[in-house]
């Protein structure tokens, strides 16, 4: 087993689309932390205060003058103020607002589960094609009058698809965090990020990376019913575009059910996240969780019963 | 003796029946019936018209396919339950290769060998031996279709099998490649190994198979050694060639052995080994020969014989009896 493991992380890793995902998400991570180092900036909090301090001197200096004015409900620039509930508040609409630009380390849990989302359609991708691709390919015929127990073949192959999609989700993760420390050490604060910080981050990460596995299992299970990458993807796109906005908008009572909501409650981490009123984060990851078991399983099952060309 | 022989056969097909049923459409039988035994050692040549069911045959043979009927036994070993035990000894090629395109060939073999512990030296033996040495470590993505063939021969002469199960070999080859093929079949059947080969070039087959099966319409309508098959029953008969072949026919008439004027020669109705007296007959009228040979026969005219119209009207014959080794 362990050799058959061994040899489909190779083949997968080998493959055109792992390495496109690794350019795509190193690129994603390198124009992500250029823009934010220099969308942020280094400030001392006595510098903020100075700013906030003149800031709150123009304003003053605008209620006083706006007080003046013969009409106080047209600002001076003939502008209606009657949406604004005081001269200091359109004053202070007019001055702008001293906005902190410093970068917070602390920020960071919340960015990570921003980009589970977009990590968990790559994990479907890489799980409809790790499977899709052998059957396009014939290769799995090959493999086949290698090591015939079909059972055995498939499920190194799921666990191969997993551990590829969780290693690419750590990976990116652990680069994105990089990348944002120089803007967090040059531009920002690492305040906020003691222990109890990075426990939540680890909490993210870990229901992040269950969420994945999941994915992989599921479009993965989907490919190897339907033969297909195409069809996995399709199943995947139709299912969330049709299904969930169906049931979620006019059968509320099963929205409970629809993956969409589960998989928000388990990535945000909050009960009774995503619209599903009462579903716990465990709840959500243990139904996910089984979705994709029962979906494998009959995947195993199709695949031991099928001819393979 | 009859189950000592059968023992010794490395395939045996018995009421081998596959029907591919789909939604909508009649039934389609690929294999009707098949009974099939290949003795052990030498080279026999599975051949057929294509629908004739022969890569399902060889698919149910190696549990690719589940048989609607019947069994198939490889070294002993049904091919549904038991063919894990029996894997490792049997090499296969099954159409156009299967391969892994973005590793190079030393890497998709060396994948594969690690499942039956294989190592790097018998990798690179093997990439020597298909040809492949030099290009061992381009990726495949960028091999040419005899390229792809050699490294799929490659893949089943990795184990060192004692059988190997090979569908159409030769498939994209240059002439060259299809001598090589050739050769390499005839060199593993000296070693003592089993080869199974299925293919459509009737020739190539003629030179290097001991035995042939041919398949129609799902069926075995022929088989036994290639000479046995190749005269399929019928008389043997000599090309004669003399300068006055009207005053050699009567020559031979009048010795009472039968003939008949073809288009430039004789054709006489002898086996091989009574060619002397054709010689004595024409001696002994003053007539000398300018050729004497046995008629040939090739195995595409038996294959057309054997099978035209086979495939449009249905099986005119019951299937064959099961070949047993001898």
């Amino acid at each position: 087993m362990t050799a058959l493991l061994a040899g489909e992380l190779r083949r997968l890793l080998s493959r055109r689309m792992i390495r496109v995902l690794v350019l795509l998400a190193v690129a994603g991570i390198v124009v992500a932390s250029v823009i934010t180092f220099f969308n942020t900036e280094g400030v001392s909090d006595a510098t903020l205060r100075r700013r906030t301090a003149e800031a709150e001197t123009r304003v003053t200096r605008c209620v006083q003058e706006s007080a003046r004015a013969p009409n106080p409900s047209v600002s001076p620039s003939g502008k209606p103020v009657m949406s604004f509930q005081d001269l200091r508040e359109m004053c202070r609409f007019r001055v702008g607002k001293v906005t902190d630009h410093r970068f917070e380390l602390s920020e960071l849990k919340g960015i990570l589960q921003g980009v589970t989302a977009p990590l968990v359609i790559v994990a479907w991708v890489i799980g409809a094609s790790s499977i899709g691709a052998e059957w396009q390919a014939r290769s799995i015929t090959t493999l086949l009058t290698w090591e015939p127990r079909r059972g055995r073949v498939l499920v190194a192959k799921v666990v191969a698809a997993m551990v590829a999609a969780c290693a690419f989700s750590l990976v990116s993760w652990a680069l994105l965090s990089a990348a944002l420390l120089p803007s967090a050490l040059l531009h920002g604060t690492t305040a906020g990020t003691g222990g109890g910080w990075l426990r939540s981050v680890g909490a993210v990460v870990l229901r992040g990376e269950l969420m994945i596995a999941i994915a992989t299992g599921v479009g993965f299970a989907v490919a190897s019913i339907g033969r297909n990458t195409a069809a996995a993807l399709g199943v995947g796109f139709a299912y969330f575009l049709v299904i969930e906005n169906v049931v979620g908008n006019y059968l509320a009572g099963y929205r409970r059910w629809l993956i969409l909501g589960n998989s928000i409650v388990l990535i945000s981490g909050k009960d009774s996240g995503g619209e599903v009123a009462g579903r716990s984060v465990l709840v959500a990851g243990i139904y996910l969780s089984a979705v994709a078991v029962v979906l494998l399983a009959v995947a195993v099952m199709a695949f031991q019963r099928r001819d393979v060309g | 003796m009859l189950l000592h022989l059968w023992a010794m056969a490395v395939v045996e097909i018995e009421g081998l029946r596959k029907e591919y049923r789909r939604f909508r459409h009649r039934p389609v039988v690929a294999v009707d019936g098949l009974d099939l035994s290949v003795p052990s050692g030498g080279v026999f040549g599975f051949l057929g018209p294509n629908g004739s069911g022969k890569t399902t045959t060889i698919r149910c043979l190696l549990g690719l396919a589940r048989p609607s009927s019947g069994t198939c036994r490889l070294l002993g070993a049904n091919s549904g339950s038991e063919l894990p035990r029996v894997i490792g000894r049997v090499g296969s090629l099954v159409e156009m290769p299967g391969l892994f395109p973005g590793l190079s060939a030393r890497k998709n073999l060396a994948v594969l060998g690690r499942l039956e512990d294989i190592g790097a030296t018998t990798v690179q033996a093997t990439l020597e031996r298909v040809g492949l040495a030099e290009r061992a470590d381009d990726q495949v993505r960028g091999f040419s279709l005899g390229m792809r063939q050699r490294l799929g021969i490659g893949i089943a002469l990795l184990k060192d099998p004692e059988l190997l199960v090979l569908d159409e070999p030769a498939n994209g080859l240059d002439p060259a490649g299809i001598k090589e093929v050739r050769d390499l079949l005839k060199g593993l059947a000296a070693e003592g190994r089993t080869v199974f080969v299925s293919s459509h070039i009737l020739s190539e087959v003629q030179q290097s198979c001991d035995r042939v099966a041919i398949m129609s319409g799902g069926r075995c309508v022929r088989s036994g050694p290639v000479d046995e098959v190749l005269s399929g029953g019928r008389p043997t008969g000599l090309v004669v060639k003399l300068a006055n072949l009207d005053r050699g026919l009567s020559a031979l008439t009048e010795a009472g052995i039968a003939a008949h004027r073809a288009d430039g020669f004789l054709r006489v109705d002898l086996p091989a080994a009574e060619a002397e007296r054709v010689t004595r007959a024409l001696v002994r009228k003053r007539l000398y020969l300018t050729e004497l040979r046995p008629e040939e026969v090739s195995l595409e005219a038996v294959f057309l014989e054997l099978t035209s119209g086979r495939e449009q009207g249905g099986m005119a014959d019951g299937p064959a009896a099961p070949e047993v080794a001898e």
